[in-house]
């Protein structure tokens, strides 16, 4: 294979603009994002510590919920733009390319997305970053000078999204490396083992068991790391029991559908219960955040409220905390929203072949929705209940606690919940359009 | 009669696909519609099955409801009709991959609200026909082209489509498979009294068909029975 061969492969091609796009925006959100995040971060870093350095706790605290979210709506968009060429790099493979080269134009070319993204991205936190401005820290208001990250920081900060999306793309690429054929004639339909259920099991329950050790006396370092070990562990574990259990139940539906949009739903589904989890993950994550987000409110207005006299600093720090749990909300259900946009696209650009099929068949636009949304409806249960019991599990105790004293908690983890299933709903009817293009066309698709 | 087009006319940007076009299809009969590259058959094959609407010219149907102008007919109605009135085989089948070979023959009657069990069992009778018994558990992918193909033909026969329109339904295949293919084709459509329109590239399928369509830079150029 000679360098131009790769050079032709890596450039854009007609019609292939929105799949260009898509990763690029989805890129540059993460960014945006990422940046504000770490700037958030290193104002509660920056506060004088005269406790046990909570303040650091909090900093690192806000990193650990983010980090998994942000990662994998950067590792969807990259994803997203190995798949696009996914054909392509099969039919190189069929003519003998080698593996490290299909490898290395995927990682190349979502290396400069991400790349393209993350400079954009710096704009994005341009624009929002001066709003933090309005956020008190420790009891006083952040000078305009502070939100700002040094240029180390942020070309940092990139070049992790950089690794990100390589190291995503080059994992998307597995089934076209390992099997060319399979791809290109589409005959292997993966069955996760449930091997994978244990490995979640086990990880839950080493969670716990760290989480009801963890004290004091472990001192700041000791118990920022527990906490990070332990929320990185089980939001990492998510992504490997969610497909399990979607591909589970799809099979049960499977052997129940009785419409045709309901048998290509389970289908659809069965073909990559990855592909379908990925597509629901950010609710999965949303909500795994929402239970402890919303138990700590909970518990800090059972504190606030009750009878023992809290001291000034004590208040303080807890407006602190409180500020930090919904800026970790906020911005968990913003990367849901976008990576519910960019997945739902994508989606309907991948399975383009498909719906020009079902057209030409005579199925209507309307089942072709239907089908669209069945096929969202049970992995977005799933992804909705599962982590949310999963972190009830975790923090049992604190949410023991506030269903008792704050019920309003319970209400706020249901809101939260709701909204993601919402997003989801919105973003699959938001993607008609791109659908209807798609059908417009319909020899661009085949 | 089954299908009367006149003054078809299709452009795509400042290129002319059909250029004044005008075609009759009787019952029964197979029409090979031939043409060098870019003369437009796929084009006048997508027109008449209602796939794109034509920029001017009508195409008269003949259904049980009576005379219908496909041409005319909005999105959702055009729909309708290719699911009853249609069937299609196109050169890499236009089969569902994920769907096994049976579920993808049984969809067009699941999609006119036949249960799933009644559309299971048609779907094995007409793979059993068509020589595929036992394989109706296969994925599209583990089929060979010519089985793929036996699948798209019964999937056509499932609705009892009066018209099956082909596009190139032989070109991926090598000759012994094209031609048993094709005259899988004939017998369960021009065989059955229904009508086959096939685009395509190939002399030998347009000698096996009744009647020889050729095109040449969107008009027809000679229209005439097969020899």
């Amino acid at each position: 294979m000679r360098p131009h061969a790769l050079l032709l492969l890596l450039r854009p091609s007609r019609g292939d603009a929105s799949t260009v796009a898509l990763p690029v925006l989805a890129f540059a959100i993460v960014g945006s994002v990422e940046y504000l995040v770490a700037a958030l971060a290193r104002l509660f870093w920056m506060v004088p510590d005269d406790g046990f350095g909570q303040y650091k706790i909090l900093a690192i605290g806000l990193l650990a919920v983010l980090v998994i979210p942000a990662g994998t709506l950067g590792a969807s968009a990259a994803r997203l733009s190995a798949r696009r060429r996914e054909d392509r790099l099969a039919v190189l493979r069929l003519f003998g390319a080698s593996a490290a080269w299909v490898r290395g134009i995927a990682v190349v070319e979502a290396s400069l997305l991400a790349a393209a993204g993350a400079l954009i991205g710096v704009i994005g936190y341009a624009v929002l970053a001066p709003l933090l401005v309005w956020l008190p820290v420790a009891g006083h208001s952040t000078a305009f000078g502070e939100v700002w990250l040094p240029a180390w920081m942020l070309a940092l900060l990139a070049l992790a999204l950089v690794v990100v999306s390589a190291v995503s793309a080059a994992l998307g690429l597995r089934r076209v490396i390992i099997s060319p054929l399979g791809v290109r004639m589409r005959t292997n339909a993966p069955r996760l083992h449930w091997m994978r259920l244990v490995i979640g099991a086990g990880v839950l329950a080493g969670g716990v068991i760290l989480l009801r050790f963890t004290s004091v006396n472990w001192g700041a370092a000791g118990i920022t790391a527990a906490i990070v070990v332990v929320l990185v562990a089980v939001m990492s574990v998510l992504n490997l029991v969610g497909p399990f259990l979607i591909g589970l139940f799809a099979r049960r539906r499977l052997a129940r559908a009785r419409t045709a949009e309901e048998l290509i739903a389970s289908r659809g589904v069965l073909e990559s219960p990855a592909a379908a989890w990925r597509q629901v993950s950010g609710v999965g994550l949303a909500s795994f955040i929402a239970v402890p987000a919303g138990s700590v409110l909970g518990f800090l207005t059972m504190v606030e409220n009750g009878t023992t006299a809290l001291e000034p600093e004590q208040l303080m720090f807890f407006g602190d905390v409180r500020t930090v749990v919904i800026a970790a909300v906020a911005i968990s259900y913003l990367l849901v929203a976008c990576s519910i946009g960019v997945t739902q696209a994508a989606a309907v650009l991948e399975r383009r072949g498909l719906s020009v099929s079902l057209d030409r068949l005579g199925m209507p636009l309307r089942v072709m929705e239907r089908a669209r949304r069945l096929a969202v409806a049970s992995p977005l249960l799933i992804a909705a209940v599962f982590p949310a019991l999963a972190a009830t599990v975790l923090v049992a105790p604190v949410v023991g606690v506030t269903v008792f004293t704050a019920p309003l908690f319970i209400v706020t983890v249901v809101v939260c919940i709701a909204l993601g299933v919402l997003l989801v709903r919105l973003g699959v009817t938001a993607t008609t359009p791109v659908l209807r293009r798609v059908l417009a066309e319909p020899d661009r698709a085949l | 009669m089954r299908i009367s087009a006149t003054g078809l006319v299709q452009h795509y940007g400042a290129t002319v696909a059909l250029d004044g076009v005008a075609l009759t299809v009787r019952d029964g009969e197979s029409i090979a519609i031939m043409g060098p590259s870019g003369s437009g058959k796929s084009t006048l094959l997508h027109v008449l099955a209602g796939i794109i609407r034509p920029d001017a010219g009508e195409v008269l149907l003949r259904t049980a409801q009576g005379m219908v102008d496909v041409a005319a007919m909005a999105d959702r109605q055009r729909s309708a009709l290719r699911l009853t009135e249609f069937g299609f085989v196109f050169q890499q089948g236009m089969l569902i991959p994920e769907l096994t070979a049976a579920e993808n023959v049984a969809m067009p009657l699941l999609l006119t609200g036949v249960s799933r069990a009644a559309a299971g069992g048609a779907a094995e009778t007409l793979l059993t026909e068509l020589g595929l018994a036992g394989l109706g558990d296969r994925r599209v992918g583990q089929l060979s082209g010519g089985q793929a193909q036996r699948v798209a033909i019964a999937r056509s026969k499932a609705t009892q489509a009066n018209v099956i329109f082909a596009d190139e339904p032989t070109g991926a295949l090598d000759s012994r498979t094209a031609s048993d293919v094709l005259g899988v084709l004939l017998a369960a459509t021009a065989g059955q009294g229904r009508s086959l329109v096939v685009v395509t590239h190939d002399e030998e399928v347009a000698a096996r068909c009744s009647r020889v369509v050729r095109l040449r830079d969107g008009r027809i150029d000679s229209d005439g029975v097969s020899l």
